[in-house]
């Protein structure tokens, strides 16, 4: 194929240039906490019990059901229902939650895993983001917006002043297919501007 | 005026704290859960089938098929699909129920007490089945060598015919000929929310199927018609619905769940029964945009006046009609473009094959035949050296035209000032809008010398509301409150049934009836989608919606108003708004008024190719449109936006890979939509507000409007940056490196 012997190419002359480093973003969001990052990787060590335990936006949850996915369990055991499923494969975000502070795609964790751990969906959110999706016309159909949400949240914890690339970067793990993404960028913009002027 | 202010969503609210509910959300606790099984064969008869071991496993209730179906037929405009494929049937139907002509007709419902159990047992169904030939292409299914449908004769089963003026004299006129043949591909909705629903018997002995759809009195007539009970004995409601776009207009789980709750209730459960499908369920299990093939010759003279066009287009209509039929209508109507063409000889057919059904989706084959249109009107400006936007300013339809199908254009034809504005706010002869660097790969610096940019243009338009003299009507209900001594009421209740797919229709209906009854937003109550309280509204489709239910809300406040003025507490208004009727075309000339009012746009687009590795990106969209009224202009400009994007994966990148009638990439991780990272740079919604004459408040439909003439621009856009015409795509970095390397 062309198009990849010209990918690899432009790669190696970038690298043969000592060049590789010249478009890498400064300060990517990586959707987690400096705790978090500094235990990477880390190989989780799962205990299937028969009955597990969550802390779900600062409520305890204990239920059965340890070989569901967290989505499952958080919907089912915890009868949450604000994260969906779109995909069931990581691929559209619309069940991203944060666990112990980490944006995770719920769908792709079992609920084992999460035994123990602190768990954020949308019913948990705190920031101003929400209100700032429904005034900047960021919700259509609303089924992706909880995923939106979470991340989004997220990358204002890590960086209450994001620019576009940064949002974007924060945002692509989610999909949505009715606004083109653009309200949902302003929507970021404009709760990190209220959340710098509070602070 | 709550009319024409930018008001937040009402429904926002939950939709942003988690508290919004969609189908799947609504699970009853007692509820049981039904299997939806697939026959898994684009073309086969079955010749036996055994239910023993999936009714024998433990925790199934029960196990319905063709045999449980009293009228096994359904089709949203012609009953030509089995709603479980079988044998036993019934009889009362018109299509032969034993063959399966997609991988996702029905066979069988499984009722077991969890998902799992219900899977399970349904992959213990044993199923013989005789393989019967696949006709996975148009070309292969126009022979008629395999027919669908044995009930036809051919599998070319819909034609219409546009005969009009001497096409003799209009070759003979021309000074140029461009010619080109197009190929369409399929495009997959992917709506956020997958297909999901539960149904119940209610307190008033009705069978209850709440879901996600489009139009909840087609979906209760539908359900009526296969159960062979009164209308009024189903009862449809939807719960919020995560996106639709055209694919939740025709019957998934709205028939099959119906049938589930009344076999419960046969059997004497008192439960009710939910499913939710997957999301590969969901993209086997629906309709697409239709595949097709479009030649066209289009013939002008050196001055730019067209003088002839001869068209055919070909609709792969998959295994069933679905809509076709009406889809092919609006194609048939756009390949000609929005412009006065004196002779006309347009051939086109819907054609049965064992693929992949096609149907209702954005823009209703207008995106298929505009892409034609104004791709030969670009060639067209390039042979003779004409502007682009001229020799559309040459040709527009405006006030007065006779349409392409020999009737005077609806009153309002404004494509001559969209072209004119779009061409101002895109700076079209000047020079391109400044853009960004532009790499493929964010990580790599930019290849300024591989990169080139050019711009494209195109405009059209799209009918507002059915067409072809289906009898169009919207119902809506007001009821006024206050007291007696009142001059003006302090609330309103509005009842409609018109759908909130996620695009604002109920945010409107409230702004509308609000500014229709003189009652403050925050006090009008909405009561919508179900059956049991609102009327018949019409589908949300067609860009139809808001100029339908505007004129009802318009009609019932009036009606609400006398009753009012006569002294009822509270006052209540009904009311059906029928717009002037519309006609069949006639089957040997096409002769014949198709719609009652349309919507105009025109876009302009620059792009950044890389042509060493193919890649393209959208730099600057200008999308200009025509909406007689904003209603609220940021929900306005959420369906531009929404729509370019969608259109930007039709034409760059979405690629469905369908093989012998099977899709191959039914998830989200195999069939790409567009991410944040790969929409255009930056999209300028122009919103003009030239009234119709016949729009409430003067507004016009407009959600298609912004798709239609996507493709086309892009694709003339990405000629002018690189001198090659794409008959085909999506551009993908191969096919566009593929023809960059054919040239040079």
């Amino acid at each position: 194929n062309a198009g990849v012997r010209e990918l690899v190419a432009r790669s190696l002359n970038v690298i043969a240039a000592d060049r590789q480093a010249e478009m890498w973003p400064s300060a990517p969001p990586t959707l987690s906490t400096p705790a978090q990052l500094a235990n990477t990787p880390q190989v989780p060590s799962v205990e299937v019990r028969d009955r597990i335990s969550l802390r779900v936006n600062g409520h305890d949850h204990t239920g059965g059901s340890a070989t569901d996915t967290l989505l499952d369990w958080v919907r089912d055991e915890a009868g949450l229902t604000g994260m969906k499923e779109g995909c069931a494969e990581g691929e559209c975000g619309a069940c991203t939650m944060l666990l112990d502070g980490v944006a995770v795609m719920s769908c792709l964790v079992t609920a084992a895993q999460a035994d123990g751990c602190h768990v954020t969906t949308v019913e948990g959110l705190t920031s101003p983001l929400p209100r700032a999706f429904v005034n900047d016309f960021a919700v259509q159909c609303g089924f992706c917006i909880p995923g939106f949400l979470v991340a989004g949240e997220r990358l204002l914890e890590e960086n209450d002043d994001p620019d576009d690339d940064q949002i974007r970067l924060a945002l692509s793990g989610n999909l949505c297919r009715c606004t083109g993404y653009y309200p949902i960028v302003e929507a970021v913009k404009s709760a990190a501007v209220e959340i710098r002027e509070r602070s | 005026m709550t009319v024409g202010s930018i008001e937040p969503r009402f429904d926002a609210e939950g939709k942003v704290t988690g508290e919004a509910t969609y189908a799947a959300d609504r699970v009853p606790a007692d509820a049981l859960f039904a299997k939806i099984v697939f026959s898994n064969e684009p073309h086969a008869r079955m010749v036996a089938i055994d239910v023993s071991a999936a009714e024998a496993t433990d925790g199934v209730v029960a196990v319905l098929t063709a045999a449980d179906v009293p009228v096994n037929e359904y089709g949203l405009t012609m009953f030509d699909q089995p709603v479980l494929v079988g044998l036993d049937d019934t009889g009362r139907s018109v299509v032969d129920a034993a063959v399966s002509r997609w991988e996702a007709d029905k066979v069988a419902i499984v009722i077991a007490d969890s998902p799992a159990i219900a899977t399970e047992a349904a992959g213990r169904i044993r199923i013989e089945w005789e393989r019967l030939p696949v006709v996975d292409t148009i070309e292969a299914a126009r022979t008629d060598d395999v027919l669908v449908h044995a009930e036809t004769d051919s599998n070319t089963y819909y034609e219409l015919r546009i005969r009009k003026g001497d096409m003799a004299r209009g070759w003979a006129e021309a000074d140029v000929v461009v010619e080109g043949t197009y190929q369409l591909p399929h495009q997959e909705h992917a709506y956020l929310q997958v297909e999901a629903a539960t149904s119940w018997i209610d307190e008033e002995g009705r069978v209850a199927v709440e879901t996600g759809g489009q139009w909840t009195w087609e979906d209760q007539h539908q359900i009526a018609h296969a159960l062979d009970i009164p209308a009024e004995q189903v009862r449809v409601i939807y719960a919020a619905v995560g996106g639709a776009f055209g694919g939740k207009e025709d019957m998934t789980l709205q028939i099959v769940m119906a049938l589930a709750a009344r076999k419960l209730a046969a059997m004497n459960i008192d439960r009710p029964v939910h499913c939710r499908w997957s999301r590969e369920e969901s993209i086997v299990g629906h309709h697409k945009r239709h595949r097709a093939t479009i030649h066209s010759r289009l013939g002008a003279t050196n001055d730019g006046r067209i003088t002839a066009i001869e068209a055919e287009v070909l609709l792969d209509a998959g295994g069933y009609n679905f809509t076709s039929n009406k889809v092919l209508g609006n194609a048939h109507l756009s390949v000609a473009g929005a412009y006065d063409v004196p002779n006309a000889h347009i051939d086109s057919r819907a054609i049965y094959t064992t693929s992949v059904p096609g149907g209702a989706f954005r823009g209703f084959g207008g995106p298929q035949g505009a892409f034609a249109a104004e791709t030969q009107m670009n060639k067209l400006a390039e042979a003779l050296g004409i502007d682009p936007v001229e020799i559309r300013r040459i040709n527009s339809l405006r006030d007065g035209s006779e349409g392409i199908t020999q009737a005077l254009m609806p009153e309002g034809v404004t494509l001559p000032q969209v072209i004119d504005r779009c061409a101002a706010e895109a700076n079209m002869g000047g020079e391109l809008f400044e853009a960004q660097p532009f790499t493929p790969i964010a990580s790599l610096p930019p290849e300024a010398d591989a990169v080139v940019r050019g711009r494209g243009f195109a405009s059209g338009y799209k009918n507002v509301g059915f067409s072809f003299g289906f009898p169009e009507r919207c119902e809506a209900e007001v009821h006024l409150h206050g007291d007696e001594g009142d001059d003006h009421p302090t609330s309103a209740d509005i009842y409609h049934g018109g759908a909130e797919v996620g695009q604002g229709a109920h945010q409107a209906f409230r702004q509308m009836t609000a500014e229709a009854t003189g009652v403050s937003l925050e006090s009008v109550r909405g009561h919508f989608s179900d059956t049991a309280t609102t009327g018949d509204s019409g589908s949300v489709s067609a860009s139809r919606m808001t100029f339908m239910a505007g004129n009802s809300i318009l009609g019932a406040a009036e009606e609400a108003e006398k009753a009012w003025r006569d002294g009822e507490r509270p006052a209540v208004g009904m009311f059906r708004y029928t717009p002037p009727p519309t006609e069949t075309l006639d089957p040997e000339t096409g002769v014949g008024q198709p719609n009652f009012s349309y919507g105009y746009m025109a876009q302009a687009v620059e792009v950044s190719v890389d042509t060493g590795t193919g890649h393209i990106r959208v730099d600057r969209v200008t999308s200009t449109h025509d909406v007689g009224r904003a209603i609220n202009p940021h929900l306005v400009r959420g369906q531009i936006e929404g729509a370019v994007v969608q259109a930007h994966g039709y034409v760059l990148g979405e690629n469905l890979v369908v093989t012998d009638g099977r899709i191959r990439n039914p998830r989200l991780s195999s069939y790409l939509i567009p991410g944040v990272g790969d929409i255009p740079e930056h999209v300028e919604s122009v919103i003009m507000e030239l009234a119709d004459p016949l729009g409430p408040w003067g507004a016009r439909g407009m959600a298609e409007m912004p798709y239609i003439t996507y493709a086309p621009a892009v694709i003339a856009a990405v000629h002018d940056a690189t001198g090659v015409w794409f008959d085909e795509f999506p551009l993908t970095p191969s096919r566009v490196l593929a023809a960059l390397s054919a040239r040079s």
